[in-house]
């Protein structure tokens, strides 16, 4: 097994550690947010907050760390990463609706071709997701999955005000808008179901590592359920699976 | 009567009312730590070292939480006796329109009305109150961010009550040296993760020429020079406040305290705290530049 823990200077407080362990691609994220966890709960009199992204993981410490922090803790992600894991994540199916009047920048993308929407959308239902890393806006994540042939660039202007639940493209991710803002991804639908709700603990239900599948639902469903549903506690339909690790 | 029950029946007691708020005022404190990786910003103050000041000023060594205001300053009404202080931006402080020092501690009681007027120097004040303010925490923090807090600022009518404990008070008191009066133009920076990878001639020109302020706010201040446009492509990747980053068209944008947590373009270099704390006190058209330590 291949690991290497190096550390690297970022500001005074903040370290940024190049963890590599040769696992599965489509487990290291779950494993990543994992040891983001284990690291800020076993540590938590010196560090403050763990992020990850594809290739480093950031260490925020509350203090400026001496020699001796950075050994202990290059010591015990060694150690954890020789532990065999069972990680437990869930399989999202989120129903999203399609109707044009969600997907605006797919149409005005496809220069209102709606045959090459329709088979864009059809080739998207076909994806399975993987929730990667969160950013952006609390509870705004970014997921993996989306093929090559349906990357979408990020617009030359972006959008004055994108609607919580709308669904949209970035380049290779896909993101759930979970307020409203400012956005410059490709809108191509919109669900109803809340991604943050600050009154639920915890406020994101979705973690690193899980996966998405979307399902189409009409208009009149969707408004349906919007109404209903809409910033409540009612989480979409799941299934567990495991990782091991 | 324990001194428990004493000071909870101060909480009841001293508390401020809101009578307008000005143009945007909002209650923090440290920051929100533990929930980045849920893409929620750190929060707190934009102006740490005056944020600090305001808090000892009246006592409050940990750093308790106070009202951040921008360009002009909120009036309150107070309905209970409190120790106040003002640090950070040059600004009139009104206590029952007549005029009062910032950077000193005084008394306001019941009926008492504070305002802060437009800014003379400076973008932000602090207004810290013995003891902090009383509220309940979010997700860790006092620090007022939406959607993850009810509401972005506090709102005319609103009533915040106040954890004062007057009768800890000694008078003129915690007199010490204050060395933030100044905000520095030249920003102190750390070299960032990307800063190796940049050609010797960007990074002359970068530390070299005169920045101009743009756009900012409490999650970014966009800089504009001259740099040349580029097209370094770099993953997603974590930030911090005060991380400055190079955008293809050559403008830099600096992450400030309410600023996402990853983000897409090179971080070139990364601010000490206190150049975060000056930058926080400019606005647009302010001319900086950079200084490695």
């Amino acid at each position: 097994m291949l690991l290497k823990v190096k550390f690297k200077e970022f500001g005074k407080k903040v370290y940024i550690i190049n963890i590599t362990k040769n696992i599965h691609a489509n487990s290291i994220i779950a494993w990543q947010s994992e040891l983001c966890n284990s690291i800020q709960n076993e540590f938590k009199n010196i560090i403050e907050d763990v992020v990850f992204s594809l290739s480093e993981i950031t260490l925020f410490f509350k203090e400026i760390p001496d020699d001796n922090d950075k050994r202990l803790i290059r010591l015990w992600v060694r150690g954890f990463s020789l532990r065999k894991q069972t990680i437990k994540r869930n399989f999202w199916e989120i129903p999203a609706c399609f109707d044009p009047i969600y997907s605006e920048d797919l149409m005005n993308y496809f220069q209102k071709n709606s045959l090459a929407c329709n088979t864009y959308i059809s080739d998207f239902l076909k994806c399975i997701f993987q929730v990667h890393h969160y950013g952006f806006l609390p509870g705004f994540f970014y997921s993996t999955g989306l093929p090559t042939k349906l990357n979408l660039p990020r617009k030359a202007s972006p959008s004055k005000l994108v609607e919580p639940g709308t669904l949209a493209i970035g380049e290779s991710y896909v993101g759930i808008y979970p307020q409203k803002s400012p956005g410059g991804w490709h809108r191509i639908g919109k669900t109803y179901y809340s991604f943050f709700n600050r009154l639920n603990n915890p406020p994101c239900f979705a973690l690193p590592g899980d996966k998405i599948k979307f399902t189409s639902i009409n208009l009149n469903e969707y408004q349906k359920q919007n109404d209903k549903i809409y910033d409540t506690k009612k989480l979409p339909n799941s299934t567990s699976f495991e990782i091991i690790c | 009567m324990t001194p428990k029950n004493y000071q909870i029946q101060h909480h009841l007691k001293s508390s401020v009312k809101i009578i307008d708020p000005g143009f945007y005022t909002s209650i923090q404190d440290n920051g929100r730590y533990g929930y980045r990786r849920l893409g929620f910003p750190v929060s707190g103050p934009m102006d740490k070292l005056s944020f600090t000041t305001a808090n000892k000023l009246v006592g409050n060594f940990n750093n308790e939480p106070a009202l951040e205001s921008t360009f002009k300053g909120p009036k309150l009404l107070f309905s209970g006796p409190s120790w106040v202080a003002v640090s950070g931006a040059t600004i009139p402080v009104l206590k029952n329109d007549r005029i009062i020092e910032i950077n000193k501690p005084f008394f306001c009681d019941l009926g008492d009305v504070l305002e802060l007027g437009p800014v003379i120097k400076g973008v932000r004040s602090y207004i810290s109150f013995e003891g902090g303010i009383f509220k309940n925490k979010v997700f860790g923090s006092y620090s007022q961010y939406y959607p993850i807090t009810k509401n972005a600022t506090i709102k005319k009518g609103e009533k915040i009550s106040l954890k004062s404990s007057t009768s800890l008070l000694k008078q003129t008191k915690y007199n010490f040296e204050i060395n933030n009066l100044r905000f520095d133009q030249q920003l102190e920076v750390f070299e960032g993760p990307y800063w190796k990878h940049l050609s010797n001639e960007l990074k002359k020109i970068i530390l070299n020429i005169e920045f101009k302020i743009g756009l900012n706010d409490r999650m970014a201040y966009r800089l504009t020079g001259s740099l040349p446009k580029n097209k370094i492509s770099t993953p997603s990747a974590p930030v911090l406040p005060g991380t400055v980053q190079l955008t293809p068209n050559g403008d830099l944008i600096i992450v400030m305290r309410d600023g996402q947590v990853t983000g897409g373009y090179p971080r070139i270099l990364q601010l000490t705290e206190k150049s975060q704390s000056d930058l926080s006190q400019f606005t647009n058209g302010k001319l900086i530049n950079f200084r490695i330590i």
